[in-house]
């Protein structure tokens, strides 16, 4: 007995999100064509920019793996029926914590075998970090009833700020430059894997093992199956002796850690030392990314790779200068809105759907 | 004189729910109207038709002899008609008249609330009600809301006021006040529809009674020509229920017990509970809905904590034991509300066969799921209880409510349990289903299994049951052996009435 989904099912549950990507560009191009701008030549940058040749396409893809990560910190949490809005946070927190690692960790005397050590080390200081940033939120959840959202965006502010205090004029990790901002690291993820001369890293390849183990943790362990019928159906859980408040501890602790994952792989791969801003939104692109892609492992990887598009696309049409950068973030939050209002289109489909099969049960 | 309101021949079909099946309810001017019925019986859709919060499928609604439209709960109290729900409405982080001010029509770009708070200062002192217009409204107990929804609703102008269950969140203190406003209300011409499936709230406080049983209206009766006993049987139903074949009556050792059982909570609370089932024998706890059924399902099941008594589970002290060492004594519950409690919806028909011993062998193997067992499992079960489903993939949401409830019934049963909790087995089932979960509670029980038969139909209790149990009010009125079964007897019991 195999599951039959009706052609009608998968067509809209994989079009959908392709439509709503397609009208938030078509959005695009008419908010540039308003401004007066040239849609191709706009276009034509944007392209070039985020596919034009090997090395930008290995640029692009570099974004994959933050994008993967945060993405993961947002479905993680809502599997269990937690809205984890922090994953922003969590990112600096990651970061924070690698970046330290792969600052200080060297002069300790840890052998340095490559690197590889140090980089270990500092992908799990940045996954401890990032997870005990998302557990205070779920420890306010569990022993105070409060809100995930509300908390997750406070602690947003709380870890950026943290990281300016960290790395500000009176922080403990300012390098006296002149400028906030930390040493240099003296290790980090050795760029051009696999397309040589481009920025990406390995790190694609730890996103690609953490969506693995997302399919494999919710779909074939015990501990996901527990977490995801928390999620669904709090009162069943209850029922069958699950416990809600552990899972709901263990599930933020998980999805913080990815998020800090997020931070370790941005930073010990794009950036060179910890500067205040360092997280260029990838937070809350993950939440785009994680509901483009259904909460699905793949779909998750695939929408990573388009908001990476989208992403080195718009900069580098906001680089040539023809357009604000303003814009680009305008294009991205019309695909967010657009994808957030697919989402109840699908939702609405199911509901009639059920409707009619309803009606023709009474008919029969 | 024309009565406030008619609802004629009301329809409401939800998806694979006939909520309404053509009621008819008429209320007198000026009169406190009851509406009782067990839970889904459909009170809350039918008011919340009258509210305009749904739109029936079909019928008709004449308010002050006239036929309206309603469109929307603000155009239901620009007609006159008001509602305060059985889940309050009122926005916690708002402050108490600015919750009182919103919606209304005539409201500035900036807000004007002074003349509105004042206004309706004075109109709660007329009920007595003392009331700080710039309170949170998240800061009011219960008992304030509910008195600030109602005010709300004759600050507005509502004629007709409906209340949804409104006792169901009150201490007796405050339900004596509610019942205060209310007779004022009356008295000052008001008209008032009260939802309740107490007796004796409504014989407190009504004038005119009307029933709704499975989605269908009785004809109304006067408190006055009525008495708890008819209204409990009219509430419960006479359904007919086809004899099943038994084994002999012939218990064994005991395997649930409880003794001198309380549970906290202002209403439904057990109240000293002692209760003793063996093996080989179904227990039918009778009563009408919200009398302490659940409080005692839920304090037998771990699902709440006792605050004194002891309960033994085969011998063993199970008080104050989590959910999961209960269930582990092999106990199976079938719960009331198989969608909040009994099945995730939205996960595979497989995977809710699994929902109470996935963690075990051979449903896992160390930290994962064993697929091939549970996909196994499943096919059995499903094959074995008659679900029909097109596929074990298929979301259980989908399935019908009957396959719904052989699918929680298949999964309780195939755990060979000693101990069975059976709320409501049959509620909203048909006929064939229903005959089909019946005969499994018997082959349990004549298995030796002992069996709770939780259930507010007279005649299943009665077909079904070795020994009947009635219970009012959180307490036990008494235990009927079957050579003792008297329907009037238990229906005196139901009321409150023990000789
Ligand atoms: N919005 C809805 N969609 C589908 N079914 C509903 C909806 N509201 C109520 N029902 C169903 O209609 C029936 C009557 O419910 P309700 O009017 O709330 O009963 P009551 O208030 O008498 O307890 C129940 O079976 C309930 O599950
Ligand atoms: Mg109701």
């Amino acid at each position: 007995m195999k599951k039959k989904l009706s052609t009608g099912d998968v067509l809209i549950k994989v079009l959908t999100p392709i439509v709503a990507v397609g009208v938030a560009l078509i959005l695009g191009m008419i908010l540039i064509a308003l401004l007066g701008k040239d849609v191709g030549v706009a276009m034509g940058d944007f392209f070039q920019g985020a596919l034009g040749s090997p090395i930008r396409i290995g640029d692009t893809l570099s974004k994959v793996a933050p994008l993967t990560f945060t993405a993961l910190a947002f479905a993680i949490a809502l599997r269990c029926g937690l809205v984890n809005i922090g994953a922003e946070g969590q990112f600096y927190l990651g970061g924070i914590a690698a970046g330290l690692v792969a600052i200080y960790a060297p002069g300790l005397g840890i052998p340095v075998i490559g690197g590889a050590v140090v980089l270990l080390l500092a992908i799990i200081a940045g996954f401890i970090s990032g997870g005990l940033w998302g557990l205070i939120a779920g420890w306010l959840k569990v022993s105070f009833g409060a809100n995930v959202v509300i908390t997750t965006v406070m602690l947003n502010y709380i870890a950026s700020f943290l990281n300016k205090y960290l790395i500000g004029y009176n922080g403990p990790f300012y390098d006296g430059s002149g400028n906030p901002q930390s040493e240099a690291f003296k290790v980090s993820f050795e760029r051009g894997f696999l397309i040589n001369g481009s920025d990406m890293t390995i790190t694609i390849v730890l996103g690609i093992l953490a969506l693995v183990f997302y399919y494999v943790f919710f779909f074939k362990m015990k501990k996901g199956y527990e977490m995801r019928v928390v999620g669904f159906n709090s009162t069943a859980a209850e029922y069958a002796g699950i416990k809600v408040k552990s899972n709901a501890l263990l599930a933020m602790f998980m999805a913080g850690g990815f998020g800090g994952l997020a931070g370790v792989s941005e930073l010990l791969s794009a950036q060179s030392r910890i500067l205040p801003d360092f997280s260029s939104n990838y937070g809350f692109d993950g939440i785009a990314v994680a509901l483009l892609g259904q909460l699905h492992p793949l779909g998750i990887g695939l929408s990573a790779v388009l908001f990476a598009v989208l992403k080195s696309g718009g900069l580098a049409m906001g680089n040539k200068g023809t357009i604000s950068p303003y814009i680009v973030s305008a294009i991205q939050a019309f695909v967010i809105i657009l994808v957030v209002a697919s989402v109840f289109v699908q939702d609405e489909y199911t509901r009639r759907k059920l409707i009619r099969q309803a009606k023709t049960a009474k008919g029969e | 004189m024309v009565p406030i309101l008619e609802m004629k021949n009301i329809v409401k079909q939800f998806p694979g729910v006939l909520a309404n099946d053509n009621v008819n309810l008429t209320v007198e001017k000026g009169s406190i109207h009851a509406l009782m019925g067990e839970n889904g019986a459909g009170k809350s859709t039918l008011m919340n038709i009258l509210y305009g919060l749904y739109s029936p499928s079909s019928g008709e609604i004449l308010f002050n002899g006239k036929e309206i439209k309603i469109t929307s709960p603000r155009n239901a109290i620009e007609q006159g008609i008001g509602m305060v729900h059985q889940h309050f409405m009122l926005i916690p982080a708002l402050s108490v008249i600015e919750n009182v001010v919103l919606g209304k029509p005539g409201n500035k770009t900036v807000l004007e609330l002074k003349n509105d708070a004042e206004a309706f200062v004075a109109l709660g002192a007329r009920y007595n009600m003392k009331i700080d217009p710039y309170a949170l409204v998240s800061d009011l107990s219960v008992g304030q809301q509910q008195r600030v929804e109602i005010l709300k609703a004759i600050y507005r102008g509502a004629e007709l006021l409906v209340l949804d269950e409104p006792t169901a969140v009150l201490t007796p203190q405050e339900v004596t006040e509610l019942f205060k406003i209310m007779n004022q209300l009356k008295e000052e011409g008001k008209t008032i529809i009260f939802i309740s499936h107490k007796l004796n709230e409504v014989f407190a406080i009504c004038d005119t009674i009307t029933v709704l049983r499975l989605g269908r209206s009785q004809p109304s009766v006067t408190a006055a020509s009525t008495n708890s006993e008819e209204l409990a049987e009219m509430m419960v139903g006479r359904k007919c229920f086809l004899d099943v074949d038994k084994g002999e009556y012939n218990p064994g050792e005991t395997v649930l017990k409880m003794e001198h059982v309380f549970t906290k909570g202002t209403h439904e609370a057990l109240n000293d509970i002692n209760l003793e089932i063996k093996k080989g024998e179904i227990l039918g706890l009778a009563g009408v809905d919200g009398n302490g059924q659940d409080a005692l399902i839920d304090a037998i099941s771990g699902l709440t904590k006792v605050s004194s008594g002891k309960i033994f589970i085969k011998g063993n002290d199970m008080t104050g034991s989590s959910p999961r060492d209960i269930l582990e004594q092999k106990v199976s519950h079938i719960p009331a509300d198989r969608h909040k409690r009994g099945m995730v919806s939205t996960m595979s028909v497989k995977e809710n066969m699994i929902l109470i011993s996935y963690y075990k062998k051979p449903f896992s193997k160390g930290l994962f799921l064993n697929g091939k067992f549970i996909e196994e499992n499943a096919t059995e079960i499903v094959e074995k209880f008659k679900v029909k489903t097109p596929s074990i993939e298929e979301m259980a949401g989908k399935l019908s409510g009957g396959n719904q409830q052989k699918l929680v019934l298949g999964r309780e049963l195939s755990r060979e349990p000693d101990f069975i909790i059976a709320a409501h087995p049959v509620r909203g089932l048909d006929i064939g289903a229903t005959e089909y979960v019946h005969e499994c509670l018997v082959a349990e029980r004549d298995r030796g299994g002992a069996v709770l038969l939780v259930s507010t139909e007279l005649d299943e209790v009665l077909t079904l049951a070795d020994r009947i149990a009635v219970m009012y009010e959180g307490k036990i009125m008494g235990i009927l052996d079957k050579e003792d079964y008297d329907i009037t007897r238990i229906g005196m019991m139901m009321a409150g009435q023990n000789q």
